[in-house]
């Protein structure tokens, strides 16, 4: 069985138990203290006694050499709580002796108290030896360490215990609700939200006073009521809504359509009334521009039209089908001038697409007529790709003749490059960069955040 | 009819033989068993301690003196290291049939109470070898017959004096050697005996006070043992490796002293003129020690007291009140021997033991009118007992 460490419930045991340990922990450490501080108190008190009641009495018997006595004497002072080692020294004149000897000499950590023994004879005090006892704490760490493990055995139990106690009251009276609520708020279906009522398993609600799961449930039921009620009134309003979109969209798509037809009417009367004039070759060439102007802006309401989008379009098929189009009615198509398109898969607002496809008309009715003078044949490439996060770069270049070494684009008379770079910088917030030898290579890099979408 | 009366004559004959034979055998027989029931037992309770040869010395004179008297004598000794068993034990004795006649009792504290009135119970007479401690002595009644009907005598030799003479008599010495310490002074200690009988404190009191008649003797310490000469021995060897400078060992009784002479000896001491040391018993290892050359001196009441206690209590079984001339309390007077007197008192000694006791007895000696144990006495009783065998 896995243990679910994010439960409301291990997280109680874990609080309680947490607090219990840090609880008892003080609460061991401070009565480890004290004891630390009894015992030392208790050894000044062996060491008192031994003094009062023992040393004399040692003295006594150095003094009489009563080996016997001083043998019980220093049994008594060993078996005194602390006591680890005791020897009698006798002074003598040139040296000292150790006259008897009880317990471990070798004590670690031991304090040596030494006890002068002086016996009063015939009226004299005589300094006949010492009695040195050593001390240790080892057996009061011991019996505190015993103490603290009983101590902390018992707590942890006692928290164990507890704390299961706790959690299996808390885990009846509260978390298998809060669980069963939560499954209750899980299994909603906000398609019939108002068809279920919560229901917790508590037996004799009708004995006992509401408490706070009570409130809760009840509350949760409401909410669940009012929920289920707006919910109804959502829908309502959203089938009204989708009804009102789908109309708008229509009308657009009609308005797209009708703006494309209108647009190919007036393509169809300026090439009629072009026809009338085809002799005068300047009034055929602006006809014509006006046409592939005009061009760029049918085709994207074309795709607007077909589209389910009413505000994008997908530049791939635009510029391809523009591109051709264009070399189509100069009549050059995969004749005199191959095409090459390289366009990424994007979808670009209206305003950002229509300004587009102008500086792309203009760039291509500038490589028609000038990039392949004569019979010369040659490519013009077409790229439209992302090179940063919001910008683009849309280029078209050519084979052909090029421009001569001092050519500065913005100085040329040619009106095509004025208005690119007129579109490029008013209409697309861009730059026109202008590349003559080798070919022609124009580009224009913009944002495609210039513009919100509107629809 | 002549025949049958013949037999029957015959048999009547027969049978009066043997009723007589057997009568005279009874009658003696019963004789006999009154003589021994007539013979008084003295049961006497003396202390001991392992290898002790002055208690035997004490018995055997005693014996001799019982013997003489017609008197049966058991000794009963406990070890001085078991005060209690001799309470426990003594009581039993008594009490145990045919109890004694008369008892003397040689004890240490504790011991007097109830072996007093277990033999008091048993209406049995008896002395107590004193000195017993003050409050013991008090608890008794204080003296004999006063409230103990049946404690008729209590004797005991003047320890304090016994003490005295001896630390005299060994300062003297060291004084004569010129034995004296760095500081000028004689170094004296003393080997002393059970503090659990009063006779030792009193025998250290004497020897305090010969050290104070000495302004150049310095008493350094006393040390209690049980009288054993291993102790005297093992408490002379500290003694003297706490003072190097000591000339005189005052033992309180002759087996200790001659412990003292071995230690003295086993550090490279010469007794008698490095250091002297000497006993408190008057005893014949003691004597024969102070002989040889080993002991200064040995100071006691002589062993014939305890003849003397025996002739007592004969005496007072037989009707004759020792009392009415010696009094209930009766303290000895104590000699000291030394180089000059221990051949005197040995032969003393050796000749107690051939001394007929009766002479001593006022029930054998009708007209005998006071009790004389003097050495001059003995001197002349011994000689009339040798002239009258030769």
């Amino acid at each position: 069985m896995k243990l679910n460490t994010n439960t409301l419930a291990f997280k109680h045991v874990i609080a309680i138990i947490s607090v219990s340990v840090a609880f008892s922990f003080t609460a061991t450490l401070y009565q480890g203290i004290i004891q630390y501080r009894r015992g030392i108190e208790a050894q000044a008190e062996v060491v008192s006694m031994i003094e009062d009641s023992y040393v004399p009495a040692i003295a006594a018997g150095l003094f009489f050499f009563d080996d016997q006595q001083l043998q019980l004497l220093m049994d008594g002072i060993l078996l005194l709580p602390y006591i680890e080692y005791t020897e009698i020294v006798e002074h003598f004149a040139d040296q000292n002796k150790v006259i008897m000897s009880t317990g471990e000499s070798e004590v670690e950590n031991g304090a040596t108290h030494t006890f002068p023994l002086i016996h009063e004879y015939e009226g004299r005090s005589r300094e006949i030896g010492e009695l040195r006892v050593v001390m240790s704490l080892n057996k009061v760490h011991q019996s505190l360490m015993q103490q603290i493990s009983v101590a902390v055995i018992a707590d942890v139990l006692k928290i164990l215990g507890f704390a299961f106690f706790v959690v299996i009251v808390a885990h009846n009276m509260i978390f298998r609700h809060l669980r069963k609520i939560n499954e209750f708020l899980h299994s909603l279906d906000p398609a019939a939200i108002d068809e279920k009522q919560l229901e917790l398993p508590r037996g004799g609600r009708a004995k006992r006073k509401p408490d706070e799961l009570d409130e809760i449930t009840t509350t949760i039921n409401t909410m669940l009521e009012r929920l289920g009620s707006t919910i109804q009134e959502l829908k309502v309003t959203q089938n009204d809504l989708e009804i009102a979109l789908d109309e708008k969209r229509l009308l657009l798509q009609e308005l797209y359509h009708r703006t494309k037809n209108n647009m190919e009417t007036i393509r169809s009367i300026l090439k009629m009334e072009a026809a009338k004039v085809r002799e005068n070759g300047k009034i055929w060439e602006t006809v014509r521009e006006v046409d592939n102007r005009i061009l760029a802006m049918a085709l994207v309401h074309q795709r607007l039209h077909g589209s389910h989008n009413l505000s994008r379009i997908e530049m791939g098929d635009y510029v391809t089908e523009l591109t051709r189009e264009i070399l189509y009615n100069y009549d050059v198509l995969d004749k005199k001038i191959h095409a090459k398109i390289e366009v990424e898969n994007m979808a670009l607002l209206i305003d950002t697409a229509i300004p587009c496809g102008m500086a792309l008309v203009e760039l291509l009715s500038n490589a028609v007529k000038h990039a392949f003078p004569g019979n010369r044949r040659g490519l013009v490439e077409v790229k439209l790709h992302r090179i940063d996060k919001n910008l683009l770069q849309l280029s078209v270049s050519d084979n052909g003749v090029g421009v001569e070494e001092d050519f500065d684009f913005r100085k040329s008379a040619t009106l095509g490059l004025h208005t690119v770079a007129a579109i490029a910088e008013k209409q697309l917030n861009g730059q026109l960069k202008f590349e003559g030898s080798g070919g022609v290579r124009c580009s224009i890099i913009f944002s495609d955040t210039s513009y919100r979408e509107r629809i | 009819m002549l025949i049958l009366l013949r037999r029957t004559i015959q048999l009547h004959t027969l049978g009066l033989c043997i009723f007589l034979i057997f009568s005279v055998i009874a009658h003696s027989q019963t004789g006999n068993d009154q003589a021994i029931e007539k013979q008084q037992r003295l049961a006497v309770f003396t202390p001991t301690t392992e290898g002790n040869t002055y208690w035997p010395e004490v018995h055997n004179i005693m014996k001799a003196a019982a013997e003489d008297l017609g008197i049966q004598i058991s000794f009963h000794e406990f070890d001085v290291g078991d005060r209690f068993t001799k309470k426990e034990r003594g009581v039993q004795i008594l009490n145990r049939k045919p109890t004694p006649d008369a008892a003397i009792f040689s004890v240490a504290f504790g011991q007097a109470k109830p072996l007093v009135e277990a033999a008091d119970e048993l209406d049995i007479p008896f002395f107590i070898q004193g000195p017993l401690f003050p409050n013991e002595l008090e608890a008794l009644g204080d003296m004999p017959r006063k409230k103990i009907k049946n404690w008729i005598g209590y004797f005991h030799q003047d320890e304090v004096e016994k003490g005295y003479l001896l630390g005299r008599a060994l300062i003297e010495e060291a004084i004569r050697h010129e034995r004296f310490a760095a500081d000028g002074t004689v170094q004296v200690a003393g080997v002393g005996g059970d503090p659990s009988w009063f006779g030792s404190n009193l025998r250290e009191e004497g020897l305090r006070r010969a050290v104070a008649e000495y302004p150049k003797a310095q008493l350094m310490q006393t040390v209690p043992t049980r009288w054993t000469p291993s102790e005297g021995r093992e408490m002379t060897l500290r003694l003297l490796e706490r003072y190097p400078e000591l000339s005189v060992v005052w033992a309180a009784s002759d087996q200790l002293a001659l412990g003292v002479v071995e230690a003295l000896q086993t550090i490279g001491h010469t007794p008698e003129e490095e250091a002297f040391t000497g006993g408190l018993d008057l005893s014949m290892v003691g004597l024969e020690a102070i002989q040889n050359g080993v002991l200064t001196a040995t100071a006691a009441s002589t062993m014939l007291i305890y003849a003397e206690i025996v002739v007592y209590l004969y005496d007072y079984l037989q009707g004759i009140d020792f009392a009415v001339e010696r009094g209930a309390k009766i303290k000895t007077k104590v000699y000291l021997a030394d180089h000059s007197t221990a051949n005197f008192f040995i032969e003393l000694q050796q000749m107690y033991l051939h001394l007929d006791f009766t002479d001593f007895s006022k029930y054998h000696n009708k007209n005998l009118t006071h009790y004389d144990f003097t050495l001059q006495k003995i001197q002349e009783i011994a000689d009339e007992q040798e002239g009258a065998k030769q």
